[in-house]
Protein backbone atom coordinates (compact mmCIF):
# COMPACT_ATOMS: atom_id res chain seq x y z
CA UNK A 1 0.00 0.00 0.00
CA UNK A 2 2.79 2.32 1.04
CA UNK A 3 5.00 1.24 -1.48
CA UNK A 4 2.23 1.92 -4.12
CA UNK A 5 1.51 5.54 -2.68
CA UNK A 6 5.11 6.18 -2.61
CA UNK A 7 5.05 4.77 -6.64
CA UNK A 8 2.17 7.21 -7.67
CA UNK A 9 3.20 10.67 -4.93
CA UNK A 10 5.35 12.41 -7.29
CA UNK A 11 2.66 12.22 -10.23
CA UNK A 12 0.34 13.56 -7.54
CA UNK A 13 2.80 16.24 -6.87
CA UNK A 14 2.70 16.86 -10.36
CA UNK A 15 -0.62 17.42 -10.97
CA UNK A 16 -0.44 19.53 -7.85
CA UNK A 17 1.94 21.96 -9.17
CA UNK A 18 0.45 22.19 -12.30
CA UNK A 19 -3.24 22.86 -10.64
CA UNK A 20 -1.32 25.95 -8.66
CA UNK A 21 1.00 27.32 -11.69
CA UNK A 22 -2.63 27.51 -13.99
CA UNK A 23 -4.91 29.03 -11.04
CA UNK A 24 -4.66 33.00 -10.76
CA UNK A 25 -1.42 34.48 -9.72
CA UNK A 26 -0.61 37.76 -7.99
CA UNK A 27 0.17 40.89 -10.28
CA UNK A 28 3.38 40.80 -11.30
CA UNK A 29 3.98 37.19 -12.21
CA UNK A 30 4.63 36.86 -16.07
CA UNK A 31 3.86 33.92 -18.77
CA UNK A 32 3.88 30.93 -17.00
CA UNK A 33 4.28 28.40 -20.19
CA UNK A 34 8.49 28.32 -19.97
CA UNK A 35 8.22 27.10 -16.62
CA UNK A 36 5.13 24.79 -17.46
CA UNK A 37 7.41 23.49 -20.38
CA UNK A 38 9.80 22.76 -17.66
CA UNK A 39 7.83 20.84 -15.80
CA UNK A 40 6.34 18.74 -18.19
CA UNK A 41 10.19 17.71 -18.82
CA UNK A 42 10.74 16.70 -15.42
CA UNK A 43 7.66 14.76 -15.81
CA UNK A 44 8.42 13.21 -18.73
CA UNK A 45 11.76 12.10 -17.54
CA UNK A 46 10.08 10.60 -14.09
CA UNK A 47 8.02 9.03 -16.09
CA UNK A 48 11.40 7.71 -18.42
CA UNK A 49 12.81 6.53 -15.46
CA UNK A 50 9.91 5.08 -13.66
CA UNK A 51 11.70 1.82 -12.80
CA UNK A 52 14.37 3.34 -10.35
CA UNK A 53 13.16 3.55 -7.08
CA UNK A 54 15.46 6.57 -6.55
CA UNK A 55 14.25 8.60 -9.45
CA UNK A 56 10.90 8.81 -8.02
CA UNK A 57 12.43 10.16 -4.59
CA UNK A 58 14.44 12.91 -6.68
CA UNK A 59 10.88 13.39 -8.09
CA UNK A 60 9.13 13.92 -4.91
CA UNK A 61 12.25 16.24 -3.41
CA UNK A 62 11.76 18.31 -6.72
CA UNK A 63 8.35 18.78 -6.92
CA UNK A 64 8.02 20.03 -3.26
CA UNK A 65 10.54 22.34 -3.62
CA UNK A 66 9.02 23.75 -6.97
CA UNK A 67 5.03 23.80 -4.87
CA UNK A 68 6.54 25.63 -2.00
CA UNK A 69 8.63 28.18 -4.64
CA UNK A 70 5.28 28.71 -6.45
CA UNK A 71 2.93 28.85 -4.61
CA UNK A 72 4.71 31.24 -1.79
CA UNK A 73 6.34 33.69 -4.67
CA UNK A 74 3.61 33.62 -7.10
CA UNK A 75 0.35 32.80 -5.28
CA UNK A 76 0.32 34.28 -1.87
CA UNK A 77 3.08 37.21 -2.83
CA UNK A 78 6.21 37.51 -0.47
CA UNK A 79 6.86 41.29 0.83
CA UNK A 80 10.54 41.29 -0.61
CA UNK A 81 8.79 40.28 -4.56
CA UNK A 82 11.89 41.53 -6.15
CA UNK A 83 14.38 39.46 -4.04
CA UNK A 84 12.46 36.64 -4.34
CA UNK A 85 11.23 36.08 -8.22
CA UNK A 86 8.46 33.51 -9.08
CA UNK A 87 9.12 30.43 -11.19
CA UNK A 88 7.17 31.91 -14.11
CA UNK A 89 9.57 34.59 -13.78
CA UNK A 90 12.39 32.98 -13.61
CA UNK A 91 11.52 30.57 -16.60
CA UNK A 92 10.09 33.10 -18.57
CA UNK A 93 13.85 34.93 -19.32
CA UNK A 94 14.73 32.21 -21.99
CA UNK A 95 12.28 32.95 -24.60
CA UNK A 96 12.78 36.68 -23.75
CA UNK A 97 16.57 36.83 -23.28
CA UNK A 98 18.05 33.30 -25.05
CA UNK A 99 20.29 34.93 -27.64
CA UNK A 100 22.33 37.09 -24.93
CA UNK A 101 22.46 33.87 -22.57
CA UNK A 102 23.23 31.13 -25.30
CA UNK A 103 25.61 33.86 -26.57
CA UNK A 104 26.97 33.73 -22.74
CA UNK A 105 27.04 30.13 -22.39
CA UNK A 106 29.12 29.81 -25.40
CA UNK A 107 31.31 32.14 -24.69
CA UNK A 108 31.97 30.81 -21.37
CA UNK A 109 32.48 26.73 -22.80
CA UNK A 110 34.85 28.05 -25.29
CA UNK A 111 37.16 29.60 -22.50
CA UNK A 112 36.54 26.14 -21.04
CA UNK A 113 37.75 24.16 -23.79
CA UNK A 114 40.67 26.06 -24.63
CA UNK A 115 41.74 26.11 -20.98
CA UNK A 116 40.54 21.53 -20.96
CA UNK A 117 42.77 21.48 -23.72
CA UNK A 118 45.93 23.55 -22.79
CA UNK A 119 46.19 21.94 -19.43
CA UNK A 120 45.72 18.10 -20.94
CA UNK A 121 48.76 19.35 -23.58
CA UNK A 122 50.60 20.66 -20.98
CA UNK A 123 50.05 18.47 -17.68
CA UNK A 124 50.65 15.27 -19.89
CA UNK A 125 53.47 15.75 -21.83
CA UNK A 126 55.05 17.75 -18.34
CA UNK A 127 54.25 15.12 -16.18
CA UNK A 128 55.14 12.37 -18.31
CA UNK A 129 58.75 14.33 -18.77
CA UNK A 130 59.25 14.59 -15.39
CA UNK A 131 57.92 11.67 -14.23
CA UNK A 132 60.42 9.62 -16.24
CA UNK A 133 63.05 11.31 -14.96
CA UNK A 134 64.25 10.45 -11.20
CA UNK A 135 66.52 13.94 -11.18
CA UNK A 136 63.90 16.14 -12.81
CA UNK A 137 61.11 14.90 -10.15
CA UNK A 138 63.54 15.29 -7.61
CA UNK A 139 64.46 18.94 -8.58
CA UNK A 140 60.89 19.97 -9.16
CA UNK A 141 58.61 18.19 -6.63
CA UNK A 142 59.82 20.54 -3.82
CA UNK A 143 58.88 23.49 -5.59
CA UNK A 144 55.82 21.84 -7.31
CA UNK A 145 54.25 20.95 -3.41
CA UNK A 146 54.67 24.67 -2.62
CA UNK A 147 53.06 26.24 -5.41
CA UNK A 148 50.18 23.31 -6.79
CA UNK A 149 48.42 24.18 -3.66
CA UNK A 150 47.86 27.93 -3.98
CA UNK A 151 44.30 28.00 -5.26
CA UNK A 152 44.26 29.14 -8.72
CA UNK A 153 40.96 31.55 -8.68
CA UNK A 154 43.49 33.50 -6.29
CA UNK A 155 45.22 34.86 -9.25
CA UNK A 156 42.65 36.01 -10.84
CA UNK A 157 42.55 39.61 -10.38
CA UNK A 158 46.42 39.67 -10.92
CA UNK A 159 45.65 37.69 -14.31
CA UNK A 160 42.91 39.91 -15.71
CA UNK A 161 45.52 43.01 -15.00
CA UNK A 162 48.64 41.47 -16.24
CA UNK A 163 47.68 39.30 -19.27
CA UNK A 164 46.48 41.71 -22.34
CA UNK A 165 42.90 40.62 -22.63
CA UNK A 166 39.84 39.57 -20.19
CA UNK A 167 40.27 36.13 -22.54
CA UNK A 168 43.66 35.44 -22.08
CA UNK A 169 43.57 35.29 -18.59
CA UNK A 170 40.76 33.33 -17.59
CA UNK A 171 42.17 30.70 -19.90
CA UNK A 172 45.17 30.97 -18.06
CA UNK A 173 43.60 30.46 -14.84
CA UNK A 174 41.09 27.56 -15.92
CA UNK A 175 44.33 25.71 -17.53
CA UNK A 176 46.01 26.03 -14.47
CA UNK A 177 42.86 24.81 -12.20
CA UNK A 178 42.90 22.10 -14.54
CA UNK A 179 46.56 21.50 -15.14
CA UNK A 180 48.12 20.16 -11.57
CA UNK A 181 45.65 18.00 -10.88
CA UNK A 182 46.60 15.90 -14.34
CA UNK A 183 50.12 16.74 -13.95
CA UNK A 184 50.58 15.49 -10.11
CA UNK A 185 48.76 12.58 -11.36
CA UNK A 186 50.40 12.19 -14.32
CA UNK A 187 53.75 12.03 -12.50
CA UNK A 188 52.26 9.83 -9.98
CA UNK A 189 51.16 7.27 -12.28
CA UNK A 190 54.18 6.97 -14.00
CA UNK A 191 56.38 6.61 -11.46
CA UNK A 192 54.14 4.16 -9.35
CA UNK A 193 53.21 2.09 -12.54
CA UNK A 194 52.35 -1.47 -11.50
CA UNK A 195 55.23 -3.93 -11.34
CA UNK A 196 53.79 -6.32 -13.42
CA UNK A 197 53.00 -4.80 -16.26
CA UNK A 198 56.07 -2.81 -16.01
CA UNK A 199 57.61 -6.14 -15.95
CA UNK A 200 55.62 -7.29 -18.93
CA UNK A 201 56.80 -4.37 -20.85
CA UNK A 202 60.24 -4.41 -20.60
CA UNK A 203 60.28 -8.18 -21.77
CA UNK A 204 59.19 -7.27 -24.74
CA UNK A 205 61.96 -4.95 -25.71
CA UNK A 206 59.75 -1.92 -26.51
CA UNK A 207 61.03 0.68 -27.55
CA UNK A 208 60.70 4.00 -25.49
CA UNK A 209 58.53 6.31 -27.96
CA UNK A 210 55.77 2.71 -27.95
CA UNK A 211 56.67 2.64 -24.24
CA UNK A 212 55.06 5.96 -23.79
CA UNK A 213 52.20 6.07 -25.98
CA UNK A 214 51.29 2.23 -25.68
CA UNK A 215 51.83 1.82 -22.67
CA UNK A 216 52.02 4.91 -19.84
CA UNK A 217 49.37 6.69 -21.73
CA UNK A 218 47.09 3.80 -22.26
CA UNK A 219 47.75 3.13 -18.24
CA UNK A 220 47.40 6.97 -17.20
CA UNK A 221 44.22 7.41 -18.89
CA UNK A 222 41.74 6.88 -16.43
CA UNK A 223 43.55 8.79 -13.84
CA UNK A 224 43.77 11.46 -16.23
CA UNK A 225 39.77 11.35 -16.66
CA UNK A 226 39.33 11.11 -13.03
CA UNK A 227 41.02 14.15 -12.62
CA UNK A 228 39.28 15.98 -14.73
CA UNK A 229 35.84 14.67 -13.84
CA UNK A 230 37.06 16.68 -10.35
CA UNK A 231 38.46 19.99 -11.81
CA UNK A 232 35.35 20.16 -14.65
CA UNK A 233 33.59 21.80 -11.55
CA UNK A 234 36.30 23.64 -10.01
CA UNK A 235 37.01 24.87 -13.31
CA UNK A 236 33.66 26.30 -14.40
CA UNK A 237 33.87 27.69 -10.53
CA UNK A 238 37.17 29.91 -11.43
CA UNK A 239 35.51 30.71 -14.80
CA UNK A 240 32.40 32.30 -13.33
CA UNK A 241 34.11 33.98 -10.60
CA UNK A 242 36.73 35.56 -13.31
CA UNK A 243 33.71 36.37 -15.44
CA UNK A 244 32.23 38.50 -12.85
CA UNK A 245 35.16 40.69 -12.37
CA UNK A 246 36.61 41.30 -15.01
CA UNK A 247 34.58 40.26 -18.50
CA UNK A 248 31.90 41.74 -20.64
CA UNK A 249 29.87 38.09 -21.92
CA UNK A 250 29.74 34.40 -20.48
CA UNK A 251 27.78 33.51 -17.73
CA UNK A 252 29.17 35.28 -14.65
CA UNK A 253 29.03 38.54 -16.36
CA UNK A 254 25.81 37.96 -16.81
CA UNK A 255 24.94 37.21 -13.13
CA UNK A 256 26.51 39.85 -11.82
CA UNK A 257 25.76 42.30 -14.53
CA UNK A 258 21.70 41.83 -13.61
CA UNK A 259 22.51 41.76 -10.09
CA UNK A 260 23.51 45.19 -10.27
CA UNK A 261 20.30 46.12 -11.67
CA UNK A 262 18.44 44.11 -9.07
CA UNK A 263 16.90 41.89 -11.92
CA UNK A 264 17.22 39.25 -9.35
CA UNK A 265 14.95 37.02 -11.91
CA UNK A 266 17.68 36.64 -14.65
CA UNK A 267 20.35 36.13 -11.99
CA UNK A 268 18.48 32.81 -10.52
CA UNK A 269 17.83 31.62 -14.41
CA UNK A 270 21.67 31.88 -14.71
CA UNK A 271 22.66 30.29 -11.65
CA UNK A 272 20.12 27.15 -13.31
CA UNK A 273 21.81 27.64 -16.06
CA UNK A 274 25.23 26.98 -14.68
CA UNK A 275 23.87 23.99 -12.87
CA UNK A 276 22.82 22.38 -15.98
CA UNK A 277 26.13 23.73 -17.74
CA UNK A 278 28.33 21.95 -15.74
CA UNK A 279 25.76 18.47 -15.80
CA UNK A 280 26.01 18.15 -19.35
CA UNK A 281 29.97 18.39 -19.02
CA UNK A 282 30.10 16.01 -16.88
CA UNK A 283 28.19 13.88 -19.22
CA UNK A 284 30.13 14.65 -21.77
CA UNK A 285 33.37 13.40 -19.93
CA UNK A 286 31.59 10.25 -18.64
CA UNK A 287 30.75 9.34 -22.32
CA UNK A 288 34.05 10.02 -23.18
CA UNK A 289 35.37 7.75 -20.49
CA UNK A 290 33.08 5.08 -21.63
CA UNK A 291 34.32 5.09 -25.33
CA UNK A 292 38.10 5.82 -23.71
CA UNK A 293 38.10 3.18 -21.63
CA UNK A 294 36.35 0.28 -22.50
CA UNK A 295 38.32 -2.22 -20.99
CA UNK A 296 37.27 -1.84 -17.54
CA UNK B 1 78.08 -25.50 -24.16
CA UNK B 2 74.48 -24.87 -22.64
CA UNK B 3 72.05 -22.26 -24.45
CA UNK B 4 71.48 -20.36 -21.71
CA UNK B 5 72.67 -20.68 -18.34
CA UNK B 6 73.74 -18.54 -14.45
CA UNK B 7 77.45 -18.95 -13.76
CA UNK B 8 77.74 -18.07 -9.77
CA UNK B 9 74.95 -15.77 -9.66
CA UNK B 10 74.56 -13.42 -6.50
CA UNK B 11 72.41 -11.43 -6.00
CA UNK B 12 70.99 -9.41 -2.95
CA UNK B 13 67.50 -7.55 -1.73
CA UNK B 14 68.16 -3.54 -0.39
CA UNK B 15 64.71 -3.29 1.34
CA UNK B 16 64.85 -0.05 3.47
CA UNK B 17 68.61 -0.39 4.46
CA UNK B 18 68.23 -4.48 5.43
CA UNK B 19 70.04 -6.43 2.92
CA UNK B 20 68.57 -9.85 1.93
CA UNK B 21 70.24 -12.61 0.14
CA UNK B 22 68.38 -13.70 -2.80
CA UNK B 23 70.53 -15.48 -4.71
CA UNK B 24 73.50 -17.59 -3.41
CA UNK B 25 76.26 -18.61 -6.37
CA UNK B 26 73.59 -20.19 -8.58
CA UNK B 27 74.60 -21.65 -11.06
CA UNK B 28 73.31 -24.01 -13.97
CA UNK B 29 73.26 -24.78 -17.35
CA UNK B 30 70.17 -25.36 -19.91
CA UNK B 31 71.12 -27.41 -23.02
CA UNK B 32 68.72 -25.85 -26.34
CA UNK B 33 66.14 -27.56 -26.65
CA UNK B 34 65.70 -29.02 -22.80
CA UNK B 35 63.00 -27.92 -21.35
CA UNK B 36 64.09 -27.95 -16.92
CA UNK B 37 61.87 -27.28 -14.24
CA UNK B 38 63.09 -25.25 -11.28
CA UNK B 39 61.34 -26.38 -8.22
CA UNK B 40 61.33 -25.58 -4.53
CA UNK B 41 59.60 -23.79 -1.75
CA UNK B 42 58.63 -20.55 -1.53
CA UNK B 43 61.38 -17.94 -0.47
CA UNK B 44 64.00 -20.30 -2.30
CA UNK B 45 64.91 -17.85 -4.87
CA UNK B 46 63.44 -19.32 -8.32
CA UNK B 47 61.23 -16.58 -9.20
CA UNK B 48 64.15 -14.84 -8.66
CA UNK B 49 66.32 -17.20 -10.83
CA UNK B 50 64.07 -16.30 -13.73
CA UNK B 51 63.96 -12.91 -13.40
CA UNK B 52 68.03 -12.58 -13.42
CA UNK B 53 67.21 -15.29 -16.66
CA UNK B 54 64.88 -12.95 -18.68
CA UNK B 55 67.23 -9.85 -17.94
CA UNK B 56 64.58 -7.91 -15.84
CA UNK B 57 67.45 -8.02 -12.87
CA UNK B 58 71.43 -8.22 -13.42
CA UNK B 59 73.59 -10.19 -11.12
CA UNK B 60 75.73 -7.89 -8.36
CA UNK B 61 77.91 -11.02 -9.57
CA UNK B 62 78.42 -13.96 -11.91
CA UNK B 63 76.92 -13.97 -15.27
CA UNK B 64 74.09 -14.78 -17.10
CA UNK B 65 75.24 -16.83 -20.27
CA UNK B 66 73.34 -17.08 -23.32
CA UNK B 67 74.69 -18.99 -26.31
CA UNK B 68 77.80 -18.41 -24.16
CA UNK B 69 77.90 -15.14 -24.24
CA UNK B 70 77.60 -12.92 -20.94
CA UNK B 71 74.45 -11.19 -21.15
CA UNK B 72 72.80 -7.94 -19.89
CA UNK B 73 69.18 -7.09 -19.48
CA UNK B 74 66.48 -8.16 -21.45
CA UNK B 75 66.50 -9.53 -25.07
CA UNK B 76 64.32 -10.86 -27.45
CA UNK B 77 66.08 -14.15 -28.13
CA UNK B 78 64.28 -15.00 -24.06
CA UNK B 79 60.10 -14.56 -23.85
CA UNK B 80 58.80 -14.54 -20.75
CA UNK B 81 55.28 -15.71 -19.31
CA UNK B 82 54.37 -14.72 -15.76
CA UNK B 83 51.92 -15.90 -12.71
CA UNK B 84 49.83 -12.55 -13.42
CA UNK B 85 49.02 -9.55 -15.81
CA UNK B 86 51.40 -10.51 -18.67
CA UNK B 87 48.63 -9.08 -20.74
CA UNK B 88 48.40 -5.48 -21.25
CA UNK B 89 44.52 -4.63 -20.40
CA UNK B 90 44.07 -1.68 -22.27
CA UNK B 91 44.56 -4.13 -25.77
CA UNK B 92 41.86 -6.31 -26.90
CA UNK B 93 43.62 -9.80 -27.08
CA UNK B 94 44.32 -9.95 -30.63
CA UNK B 95 45.96 -6.30 -30.41
CA UNK B 96 48.04 -7.56 -27.39
CA UNK B 97 49.80 -10.54 -29.59
CA UNK B 98 49.73 -8.41 -32.71
CA UNK B 99 51.58 -5.68 -29.99
CA UNK B 100 54.04 -8.48 -29.29
CA UNK B 101 54.77 -9.31 -32.80
CA UNK B 102 55.19 -5.82 -33.55
CA UNK B 103 58.37 -5.73 -30.53
CA UNK B 104 59.96 -8.19 -32.58
CA UNK B 105 59.32 -7.95 -36.52
CA UNK B 106 58.41 -4.07 -36.82
CA UNK B 107 58.44 -4.19 -40.50
CA UNK B 108 56.40 -6.66 -41.19
CA UNK B 109 52.92 -5.41 -42.64
CA UNK B 110 50.31 -4.60 -39.91
CA UNK B 111 47.56 -7.27 -41.82
CA UNK B 112 50.29 -10.14 -41.53
CA UNK B 113 50.93 -9.38 -38.22
CA UNK B 114 47.18 -9.67 -37.72
CA UNK B 115 46.87 -12.94 -39.12
CA UNK B 116 49.85 -14.40 -37.12
CA UNK B 117 48.31 -13.32 -33.82
CA UNK B 118 45.18 -14.81 -35.23
CA UNK B 119 46.71 -18.20 -36.22
CA UNK B 120 48.98 -18.50 -32.03
CA UNK B 121 45.43 -17.60 -30.67
CA UNK B 122 43.44 -20.05 -32.53
CA UNK B 123 46.56 -22.41 -31.46
CA UNK B 124 45.99 -21.97 -27.56
CA UNK B 125 41.98 -22.70 -28.34
CA UNK B 126 40.91 -19.13 -28.34
CA UNK B 127 39.73 -18.14 -31.56
CA UNK B 128 36.20 -16.61 -30.25
CA UNK B 129 37.70 -14.20 -28.13
CA UNK B 130 40.24 -12.67 -30.09
CA UNK B 131 38.43 -9.45 -30.01
CA UNK B 132 37.53 -9.48 -25.92
CA UNK B 133 39.40 -7.27 -23.44
CA UNK B 134 41.66 -9.36 -21.12
CA UNK B 135 39.29 -8.26 -18.20
CA UNK B 136 36.28 -10.05 -19.80
CA UNK B 137 38.52 -13.38 -19.88
CA UNK B 138 39.08 -15.90 -16.93
CA UNK B 139 42.24 -16.28 -15.41
CA UNK B 140 43.38 -19.37 -17.48
CA UNK B 141 42.14 -17.28 -20.79
CA UNK B 142 44.60 -14.79 -19.99
CA UNK B 143 46.97 -17.31 -19.02
CA UNK B 144 46.63 -18.80 -22.84
CA UNK B 145 46.46 -15.36 -24.75
CA UNK B 146 49.48 -14.89 -22.97
CA UNK B 147 51.80 -17.97 -23.72
CA UNK B 148 50.11 -17.20 -27.26
CA UNK B 149 51.73 -13.58 -27.54
CA UNK B 150 55.03 -15.26 -26.32
CA UNK B 151 55.18 -17.47 -28.95
CA UNK B 152 53.85 -15.50 -31.59
CA UNK B 153 57.25 -13.62 -30.73
CA UNK B 154 59.54 -16.65 -31.24
CA UNK B 155 61.61 -16.47 -28.59
CA UNK B 156 64.12 -18.82 -28.75
CA UNK B 157 64.09 -19.19 -24.95
CA UNK B 158 60.78 -19.49 -23.12
CA UNK B 159 60.99 -18.56 -19.59
CA UNK B 160 58.22 -19.24 -17.28
CA UNK B 161 57.29 -17.82 -13.65
CA UNK B 162 54.52 -19.92 -12.04
CA UNK B 163 52.39 -19.84 -15.34
CA UNK B 164 49.63 -21.91 -13.61
CA UNK B 165 50.26 -21.53 -10.46
CA UNK B 166 46.68 -18.97 -9.95
CA UNK B 167 44.58 -21.51 -11.82
CA UNK B 168 42.11 -23.67 -10.41
CA UNK B 169 42.93 -27.07 -10.36
CA UNK B 170 41.04 -28.33 -13.89
CA UNK B 171 42.47 -25.78 -15.77
CA UNK B 172 45.67 -26.20 -15.01
CA UNK B 173 45.44 -29.57 -16.30
CA UNK B 174 44.09 -28.72 -19.19
CA UNK B 175 46.97 -26.17 -19.69
CA UNK B 176 49.70 -28.57 -19.02
CA UNK B 177 48.86 -30.35 -21.72
CA UNK B 178 48.05 -27.69 -23.95
CA UNK B 179 51.86 -26.77 -23.68
CA UNK B 180 53.18 -30.00 -23.91
CA UNK B 181 50.99 -30.10 -26.58
CA UNK B 182 52.47 -27.20 -28.52
CA UNK B 183 56.06 -27.87 -27.52
CA UNK B 184 55.98 -30.54 -29.20
CA UNK B 185 55.27 -29.74 -32.69
CA UNK B 186 58.38 -29.06 -34.46
CA UNK B 187 58.33 -25.52 -35.33
CA UNK B 188 57.84 -24.02 -31.65
CA UNK B 189 60.29 -26.57 -30.60
CA UNK B 190 62.22 -24.00 -27.05
CA UNK B 191 64.24 -23.97 -24.67
CA UNK B 192 62.42 -23.59 -21.61
CA UNK B 193 62.67 -23.20 -18.14
CA UNK B 194 59.62 -23.19 -15.97
CA UNK B 195 59.54 -22.04 -12.50
CA UNK B 196 56.78 -23.84 -10.54
CA UNK B 197 56.27 -25.98 -6.82
CA UNK B 198 53.95 -28.03 -8.31
CA UNK B 199 55.54 -31.63 -8.58
CA UNK B 200 53.38 -33.20 -11.19
CA UNK B 201 53.86 -30.53 -13.07
CA UNK B 202 57.11 -30.51 -13.44
CA UNK B 203 57.18 -33.84 -13.88
CA UNK B 204 54.96 -33.94 -16.50
CA UNK B 205 56.00 -31.12 -18.37
CA UNK B 206 60.69 -31.48 -17.84
CA UNK B 207 63.42 -33.08 -19.43
CA UNK B 208 65.46 -32.00 -16.16
CA UNK B 209 64.35 -30.82 -12.70
CA UNK B 210 66.36 -28.61 -10.81
CA UNK B 211 65.78 -28.05 -6.86
CA UNK B 212 66.42 -25.09 -5.01
CA UNK B 213 67.19 -24.55 -1.38
CA UNK B 214 69.19 -21.76 0.07
CA UNK B 215 69.12 -19.60 -2.60
CA UNK B 216 71.26 -22.04 -5.13
CA UNK B 217 70.56 -25.37 -6.78
CA UNK B 218 70.81 -28.24 -4.29
CA UNK B 219 69.79 -31.34 -6.50
CA UNK B 220 69.21 -32.05 -9.94
CA UNK B 221 67.22 -34.55 -11.01
CA UNK B 222 66.45 -36.31 -14.87
CA UNK B 223 63.33 -37.04 -15.94
CA UNK B 224 63.85 -39.72 -18.49
CA UNK B 225 60.42 -40.32 -19.76
CA UNK B 226 59.71 -40.63 -23.37
CA UNK B 227 58.15 -37.94 -25.35
CA UNK B 228 55.23 -37.44 -26.63
CA UNK B 229 54.04 -37.65 -22.83
CA UNK B 230 50.51 -38.86 -22.04
CA UNK B 231 49.52 -37.93 -18.38
CA UNK B 232 47.04 -40.79 -18.07
CA UNK B 233 49.62 -43.33 -18.98
CA UNK B 234 52.41 -41.26 -17.22
CA UNK B 235 50.56 -41.39 -13.90
CA UNK B 236 50.24 -44.95 -13.43
CA UNK B 237 53.48 -45.98 -13.78
CA UNK B 238 56.26 -47.20 -11.02
CA UNK B 239 58.79 -45.26 -12.43
CA UNK B 240 56.53 -41.66 -11.72
CA UNK B 241 55.20 -42.61 -8.25
CA UNK B 242 58.88 -43.31 -7.36
CA UNK B 243 60.08 -40.36 -8.86
CA UNK B 244 57.49 -38.28 -7.68
CA UNK B 245 57.87 -39.53 -4.26
CA UNK B 246 61.96 -38.67 -4.82
CA UNK B 247 60.98 -35.30 -5.82
CA UNK B 248 58.45 -34.89 -3.05
CA UNK B 249 60.74 -36.10 -0.25
CA UNK B 250 63.39 -32.93 -1.30
CA UNK B 251 61.07 -30.49 0.25
CA UNK B 252 60.95 -32.38 3.38
CA UNK B 253 64.57 -32.95 3.81
CA UNK B 254 65.40 -29.32 2.20
CA UNK B 255 67.05 -27.85 5.32
CA UNK B 256 69.65 -30.83 5.95
CA UNK B 257 72.17 -30.34 3.49
CA UNK B 258 73.54 -32.85 4.22
CA UNK B 259 71.02 -36.02 3.11
CA UNK B 260 70.88 -37.91 0.45
CA UNK B 261 67.01 -38.27 -0.09
CA UNK B 262 67.57 -40.18 -3.51
CA UNK B 263 65.13 -42.94 -3.41
CA UNK B 264 62.84 -41.38 -1.24
CA UNK B 265 63.31 -43.71 2.22
CA UNK B 266 62.42 -42.30 5.70
CA UNK B 267 59.18 -41.34 4.89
Amino acid sequence: MIQKLHRVLPHILFIILIALVLSPSVEGTGQYLPFLVVCIAIEMSLIFNFKKNVANDIGIIVYIFLIIWEYFTAKVGLKNAMLYPAPENVFAIFPKDYEKILEGVFSSLRLMFAGFGLALLFGVSLGLLVGLSNRTSSILMPIVKVISPIPPIIYSPYAVALLPSFRAASIFVITLTIFWPIFMNMILSVQQIDRKIMDSARTLNIQRGSMIWHILLPYSLPGIINSLTVSVSTSFLVLTAAEMIGATSGLGWYIKYHSDFANYSKVVFGIIMIGVIVTLLNVLISLIRKILIRWK
Amino acid sequence: MGKIGLDNVKLNYNDNGTVYNALDGLTFDVKEGEFVSLIGSSGCGKSTALSVLSGLRDPDSGTLLIDGQPTTGTGKNRGVVFQHYSLFPWMTVIKNVEYGIRQVFPDKPKKERLTEAKKYLEKVGLADFVSKYPFQLSGGMQQRAAIARTLAMKPEILLMDEPFGAIDAKNRVVLQDLLLQILEESDEKKTVIFVTHDVDEAILLSDRILFMDQKKISKEIAVNFPRPRNREELIDKEAYRTLRKRVVNLFYYESDEKSDVEGGEGI
